[in-house]
């Protein structure tokens, strides 16, 4: 059994003090950058603020950097995020172009001292290589690996870590795992039900409509005039897996929710470093919940997570 | 002249299209691999549509391991029979291992699932405003010289996309580098899932829906969700622009705009409908424009 770090977002400087309280191994963050696409989609692959509640899901550069200092003092790494999807390099707007500028968003964050670069745009990853950015790079899953060979693909550009798509069997996530040189990552909890990087339910980028997460949203079937989640996987949370987890060989599993209240996503945080730490000490499923029942807030995990089947890697027989 | 390509989605009933006027047969599945003939009875099925007298298509998803080998040995196969023929690769895997194995065909395109734009939304225009890159922001992903260059290594000359109203530029610069943009001109996709959406909803096996799935159900946003599920969803969004079909693991919208697109358009190599499209297609209309 593998020990796994926790992957957290964050994006206040008191968030990442709360993210290391509560055993985040890495973080990842994006900060304030002028450079806007469009209404106020960023590099970081969301809008600055959050559409529900106006929160801010990057950074300003200065908490940016001081929440880097923080990390590394406490033996966190940290990752930027420059995941925008979707992006060309088109040629015919002169002035600021968006390459030119995610470059220097990039070499901004390298400068606050940040491990590697999260890169969901092939085009971006090929110019940063190209631009002599030696910063490790984590593909994100927005580049959808399903297989070795996809992973062979990437690994042959030269990045370092790989993020996995959700829907994965611990099988096939310890196979992709033990049979490639990059460190692997796959989230943890909370996800998306469709490939991410092949969705255009988007969400967070600053859009004036209120989607909320769109395929978690009740849809109203034509047919039969039923009301019903159609689109929502129903996966959220790995904790009852976790052992098995760590039993695959990846190196990180990511929570998300950078638009979320920071002290409620330190608080899975929470959960999920109390329970890497008993499944190491050999305890089982039944005992890891019972301690975390005992010791952490777990009424509303119980009642959304358990009581509603949000389990991950469980259930594989809707998987094509 | 642009050419019109019928896409069999059930590749059991090729033998129904094999008179028609088109093009281009095209079989397999860009989402799900149960649609994918595999093996001799690919081969058997494309040589009878090469010599029905039309180009054959062989569109691929992505794939996990558990199907891969399948796949590429089906692609091998091909290779080894000479078979002239375009393949759409969705998956990044299956265009590494067979490009480095040498076993691609001359014409190869890259599939909706990886030829995207942030247009391939049902709000696009909720994000993007003509001051800051309008066009720029919309444009095919592909038309990127970074990645025109990576991809050409891998023999890559095509893709095949939804057509926006704003995709000309963008299949204007693929154009001129010499890929072949092929557009589907009725249903545009939104999203790629693994796990099955359709499949899920009615309590099938996935493989056992094959054909069933292809009717899609038309369903619309009704209520708005989050993580946060202490807060109640909510009923504020205005259903006219969340309309979608899911036809198996890939969700879709209708596409309206296409009859003008046709019109204005010299830089397309082909306009693909579905044979589950048909009945709400003038493809006679299509024919005149073309």
């Amino acid at each position: 059994m593998k020990r796994v770090l926790i992957k957290a977002p964050i994006n206040s400087y008191e968030g990442a003090q709360m993210q290391i309280e509560a055993g985040a191994g890495e973080f990842y963050a994006g900060f304030e950058y002028d450079f806007r696409m469009g209404k106020g989609l960023t590099f970081s692959g969301r809008a600055i603020k959050s559409c529900f509640d106006k929160r801010k899901t990057v950074l300003t550069y200065e908490d940016f950097k001081k929440s880097v200092d923080l990390a590394h003092q406490n033996g966190v790494l940290v990752e930027l995020v420059a995941n925008v999807p979707s992006i060309n390099d088109s040629e015919f707007i002169s002035k600021n172009s968006i390459r030119e500028n995610y470059l220097d968003y990039v070499k901004r964050g390298i400068d606050a001292g940040v491990d590697r670069v999260i890169v969901g745009d092939l085009g971006n990853l090929l110019y940063l290589k190209e631009k002599g950015i030696h910063t490790p790079i984590t593909v994100s899953t927005f580049l959808a690996c399903m297989n070795k060979a996809s992973i062979r693909f990437f690994e042959d550009l030269g990045v370092e870590k790989i993020v996995l798509p959700h829907p994965f069997s611990l099988a096939e996530i310890k196979e992709l795992a033990q049979n490639t040189t990059l460190k692997v990552e796959i989230f943890g909890h909370f996800g998306c039900s469709f490939l991410e990087g092949t969705c255009g339910l988007l969400h967070l980028n600053n859009e004036h409509l209120q989607t909320g997460i769109p395929c978690r949203a009740k849809y109203r079937v034509r047919k039969t005039g039923e009301v019903i989640n159609i689109l929502d996987v129903n996966e959220d949370c790995s904790l009852c897996n976790l052992d098995k987890i760590m039993e695959t060989g990846v190196d990180s599993i990511k929570t998300i929710g950078r638009d979320l209240d920071p002290l409620f996503m330190a608080s899975i945080t929470a959960a999920y470093s109390l329970a890497i730490e008993l499944f190491l000490q050999g305890k089982s499923k039944e005992e890891v919940l019972g301690q975390i029942k005992e010791e952490l807030d777990f009424g509303y995990w119980e009642d959304v997570f358990c009581n509603g089947n949000r389990c991950k890697y469980i259930d594989y027989k809707y998987n094509i | 002249m642009s050419k019109l390509e019928l896409h069999i989605s059930d590749y059991k009933h090729t033998m129904e299209y094999l008179a028609e006027h088109y093009d281009v047969l095209a079989l397999g599945d860009e989402g799900c691999m149960y649609y994918v003939p595999l093996g001799e009875e690919a081969l058997k099925l494309a040589r009878k549509i090469i010599n029905s007298g039309h180009m054959f298509k062989y569109v691929t998803p992505k794939v996990s391991d558990g199907n891969f080998t399948r796949l590429l040995e089906t692609i091998r196969l091909f290779h080894i029979a000479e078979l002239d023929y375009t393949i759409v690769i969705n998956d990044l895997g299956i265009l590494y291992e067979a490009s480095h194995q040498k076993i691609l065909p001359k014409m190869v395109s890259l599939g909706r699932s990886i030829a995207r734009t942030l247009q391939d939304t049902a709000w696009a225009e909720e994000f993007v405003d003509e001051k800051n890159g309008k066009i720029e922001l919309l444009t095919n992903t592909l038309a990127d010289s970074m990645k025109y260059k990576l991809f050409t290594k891998y023999g890559v000359n095509g893709m095949d996309a939804n057509l926006f109203e704003n995709s000309s530029y963008g299949f204007q610069r693929l154009f001129d580098w010499g890929w072949n943009v092929s557009v589907h001109i009725r249903n545009y996709s939104i999203a790629f899932a693994r796990k099955c959406a359709y499949a899920k909803y009615k309590k099938l096996n996935v493989g056992d829906c094959v054909g069933s799935c292809r009717e899609g159900i038309d369903i619309s946003m009704d209520q708005i969700c989050d993580f946060n599920e202490h807060r109640p969803c909510v009923n504020k969004l205005q259903a006219d622009i969340v309309d979608f079909t899911l036809i198996g693991n890939v969700l879709y919208r209708k596409n309206k705009a296409y009859l003008d697109l046709v019109k204005d358009s010299r830089i397309i190599y082909s306009y693909v409908i579905h044979d589950y499209e048909l009945d709400d297609t003038d493809i006679d209309q299509i024919r005149a424009l073309l």
